[in-house]
């Protein structure tokens, strides 16, 4: 008697929690052949990060200390920067972003931005007082550079925003600290992407099932909660003191034309968590609207309409298409 | 690095730098495959995955022909590279490295031994590794292990 009554009202809510979220629709991937690219150049020996512009892929090598370009069909087209420390040299180039043909590239251990037009030519850049990591246009005069925190001081900030002119205009995003700076390492790692209209979106890797929504201008405006059934992977490591467990959140992430995709990391043979295979496609509400399975795990990846770019576990590119 | 060896991997690269002056008498043996590297001496093949980016590769690459040349092990050392061409060759010439390296621009032999670090040292007998160093051991730890390895192998 006492479940009849409970369950009207019960069934009645789980309705309402159903109404409010969409059908997760199962998208599948095909892979699109690509062309042999026999060029020395054209291998990937450590690709980190892709771009995309209106005609070309970007993909950045940080081994090879190389920018490479490929057409949007997989065909090798050239090489932008070399290894080294001179003008339009590369020391483990980490992220890349791309405005009106110019490159910006984050020139990690050369502790600076470069700028390179789209011929190969270096076109000037900026200095800044830490290893760059991630750059990302965000509209014609402003760029993002993210920087992973160093534990030597307090309250680091992992978010910088400089004009083109290399003139820092804010700083944002403390860093997380605790005892632990190889926990802090993993829990101070960050995904960033732009968005529309020139704001940003961040999301931490591990830890949090949110992404941080900023304006142009490094105003916080919105942390979006991934929808719950997103799928997090547990990650036990031996950090100092008592055990700490990691909630893996995102391997990869991007944005494109309103959805996130957000892929989590899968357990690897021999590995503890490694990329995984299943995209979820997430709205601007968090809610979990597909999940796109791809026929091979991805390390990083880059979206554009029904067209998936990624880099796999080897380095080797792949290009999907998404049949929805 | 142990004491013993420090002075060996200091000679090696202070003979580097003198070769320098003479780097055209340098004959660098840049191969294609493992199959080319090896070819001339059948036998097992200590392969020594390194980068010409990090020093601790380096000095890996020197101790193990310092290890197998000190204790006269039956086993060729093959050095595999993946980065590009023009840093191997500067390499292999600034540090007069003559022993086969196999650049694996496809990282072939890095995926066939499971290699997703360097530097790592992996002992073949045939295609089988009988030998693979712990990716999370330190680097003397990895040269006692292989020390024991090829002792229990190959001993006289």
């Amino acid at each position: 008697m006492i479940m009849a009554v409970l369950g009207v009202p019960l069934a009645v809510l789980a309705a309402a929690r159903t109404m409010d979220r969409p059908e997760i629709r199962k998208w599948k991937a095909v892979e699109i052949a690509l062309p042999a690219n026999d060029a020395d150049e054209a291998c990937l020996g450590r690709p980190i990060a892709l771009a995309l512009d209106a005609d070309h892929l970007y993909i950045v090598d940080a081994q090879d200390g190389a920018v490479k370009l490929f057409s949007k069909n997989g065909e090798f087209l050239k090489a932008v920067g070399r290894k080294g420390r001179g003008p339009g040299e590369l020391s483990f180039p980490s992220g890349v972003s791309v405005i009106g043909g110019r490159l910006f590239v984050a020139d990690k251990f050369n502790y600076r931005i470069q700028a390179f037009d789209r011929a190969g030519e270096p076109r000037g850049g900026f200095p800044v007082p830490f290893a760059p990591d991630k750059a990302c246009v965000l509209n014609g005069e402003t760029l993002l550079v993210t920087s992973s925190p160093t534990g030597r001081t307090a309250a680091e900030k992992m978010l910088h925003l400089y004009d083109f002119g290399g003139r820092l205009r804010w700083e944002g995003l403390e860093a997380r600290a605790s005892s632990d700076p190889v926990f802090d390492a993993f829990i101070n790692m960050i995904l960033v992407f732009p968005g529309e209209g020139g704001e940003f979106f961040v999301v931490f890797r591990s830890g949090e099932r949110s992404i941080l929504r900023f304006t142009a201008s490094g105003a916080l405006v919105g942390k979006i909660p991934v929808d719950e059934r997103y799928a997090f992977q547990p990650l036990d490591l031996p950090f100092r003191g008592p055990k700490k467990r990691l909630l893996g959140f995102c391997w990869a992430a991007t944005w494109d034309r309103g959805l996130f995709y957000i892929s989590a990391p899968a357990p690897v043979e021999g590995k503890d968590l490694g990329p995984g295979r299943l995209l979820s496609v997430v709205d601007r509400q968090g809610r979990l609207t597909a999940s796109l399975e791809l026929p091979c795990p991805v390390h990083r990846f880059v979206v554009e309409g029904t067209r998936v770019y990624a880099v796999d576990d080897d380095g080797g590119l792949r290009i999907f298409e998404v049949v929805r | 690095m142990k004491r013993g060896l420090f002075p060996i991997a200091l000679a090696a690269v202070l003979a580097g730098g003198a070769m320098g002056a003479g780097r055209a008498a340098v004959k660098a043996r840049i191969c294609a495959s493992l199959e080319e590297a090896s070819r001339g001496s059948p036998g097992p093949v200590l392969l020594v995955f390194f980068s010409t980016d990090c020093p601790i590769c380096y000095d890996d690459l020197f101790e193990s022909r310092y290890l197998i040349d000190k204790g006269r092990w039956p086993v060729s050392v093959v050095g595999v590279f993946s980065g590009p061409r023009d840093d191997l060759r500067t390499f292999l010439e600034k540090y007069a490295w003559t022993l086969p390296v196999v650049l694996d621009r496809r990282k072939a032999l890095f995926k066939k031994y499971k290699v997703d670090a360097v530097p790592f040292k992996a002992l073949l007998l045939g295609m089988e590794a009988v030998y693979r160093d712990d990716p999370y051991g330190d680097p003397d730890g990895r040269r006692e292990e292989l020390k024991r390895c090829l002792t229990r192998l190959f001993f006289r």
